[in-house]
């Protein structure tokens, strides 16, 4: 038999009335609660993280066998093909360093230094479009500062605990960034906008500009956040109206968003000097 | 001692929340563990106690997620008070039960969410993606809830002493 008394159901509502007038009114201490509890649990959640990557990885691996041999063909040749690429980007480096010397031009900000960051968590709210880092404000991470990988643009740093990060995926509908397009006949630029389902949007760009699908697109350095130059992903389908000021287009990211795990973060100017 | 227990498996539950994103390719999405546990102890446990593992589950929820800390906490502490008005009546192992409270749980958390998300300004999806998006939750919340029943039913006998809960 259950002997417990059942409560009645007024005390445990003020209950939730009384927390939920704790957390409105008092910021301060309910920062700290936060903050002293995305530390407990960060060398957990890195934990963790690292043992699902590691399951992950071996299923993945035991699929993919057959596959990994013919990738690796693929990328022995693709890496004589990018070495030769190299050599050739270099000598027009130095050809543009030489040029941008005789017009006197200013050097364009470089990038900042980056910092590598693990993922220890993913957003549990489908609403949002984020993940947990394993470094913060210790570590010199500020504000809106860039996340990236190696393939491209991830998204910026929301908010800067003292050893971890929340950072917000460019595909969350909170995300945007002014891109331009890389292409010799167009350098358009637009804004790219997270869609929540994984791909961006590409808007406010003039109709008479010419977009084509698989065109890469860049961010331009405007804005004030991102630098310019980092890879956001490809044009996908474009969609032109007659009676629109502006096209838009689908972008498909160059990162895949669900399988996210080595990043950098640029330790840039463009972060906030205080953590939030 | 049963609250103890709870804890612990909502710290468990939390965790593997966080990392099973894309765990279940077919469907996609990911089980709200958290929400799962808080419903079934508010069932079994009464208003009281499932105020209580709302508030703590809400909590941990916002420990790791981007949202406004503290909305996951009292939203997940109502989902806790309401289920708990059901002690009794739907603990009985009544599987149809027991399934549309685990669908209906998803979708007031969730849309509760949404709505209050709205409220402070957020910009969020729009509603046939957030349909979309809830979706998979929804199905895998649906086929998990008779697991997550029987464990914390088990977690309370455990804990409690098997005579006194007779289910």
């Amino acid at each position: 038999m259950l002997t417990k008394r059942p409560s009645p159901p007024w005390r445990p509502g003020l209950a939730i009335i009384a927390v939920a007038a704790v957390l409105l009114f008092t910021p301060e201490p309910v920062h700290r609660v936060e903050s002293l509890g995305t530390q407990l649990f960060a060398p957990v959640q890195l934990g963790v993280s690292g043992a699902f990557g590691g399951m992950q990885a071996f299923w993945s691996t035991l699929r993919r066998v057959s596959e990994i041999g013919e990738q690796n063909e693929y990328y022995r040749s693709e890496i004589d093909r990018l070495q030769s690429e190299f050599v050739r980007l270099k000598e027009l480096e130095l050809e543009n360093e030489a040029l941008r010397r005789l017009l006197s031009l200013k050097e364009q900000t470089q990038p900042g230094e980056l910092l590598p960051v693990r993922v220890t968590a993913s957003d549990v709210s489908p609403l949002l479009q984020s993940i947990t880092v394993d470094r913060g404000a210790n570590d010199g991470v500020r504000k809106d500062m860039p996340v990236v990988t190696w393939k491209g643009l991830v998204g910026r740093v929301v908010r800067a605990n003292a050893t971890t990060a929340k950072v917000l995926l460019l595909t969350d509908v909170n995300s945007s960034a002014s891109v331009r397009i890389q292409d010799p006949d167009s350098r358009a630029t637009g804004l790219a906008r997270g869609r929540s389902d994984g791909a961006l949007l590409l808007e406010h760009v003039p109709q008479q500009e010419r977009l084509l699908p698989g065109q890469m697109v860049i961010t331009s350095g405007l804005g004030g956040v991102f630098p310019g130059g980092l890879v956001v992903g490809r044009i996908g389908q474009v969609t032109q109206n007659d009676y629109e000021v502006f096209q838009r287009a689908n972008i498909e990211p160059s990162v895949d968003m669900t399988k996210l795990e080595h990043l950098y973060v640029i330790l840039s100017a463009t972060g906030q000097s205080e953590a939030d | 001692m049963p609250r103890l227990s709870l804890l612990a498996a909502l710290c468990l539950a939390a965790l593997l929340q966080s990392f099973a994103v894309g765990l279940v390719p077919v469907i996609g999405g990911r089980p709200d563990l958290v929400l799962l546990l808080v419903t079934c102890w508010g069932m079994l446990r009464g208003t009281g106690d499932g105020t209580f593992g709302g508030l703590v589950g809400g909590l941990l929820l916002d420990l790791f997620s981007g949202v406004p800390f503290g909305s996951n906490t009292v939203l997940l502490g109502a989902v806790g008070l309401v289920a708990g008005l059901g002690e009794g009546s739907l603990s009985r192992g009544n599987l149809t039960l027991l399934l549309s409270t685990a669908l209906l749980a998803t979708v007031a958390f969730h849309g509760a969410s949404y709505l209050l998300l709205q409220a402070l300004g957020w910009t969020l999806p729009g509603a046939g993606l957030f349909g979309r998006l809830l979706a998979p939750s929804a199905l895998l919340n649906v086929l998990l809830m008779p697991l997550a029943f029987r464990g914390i039913r088990h977690l309370i006998r455990v804990s409690v002493g098997w005579r006194q809960l007779e289910l």
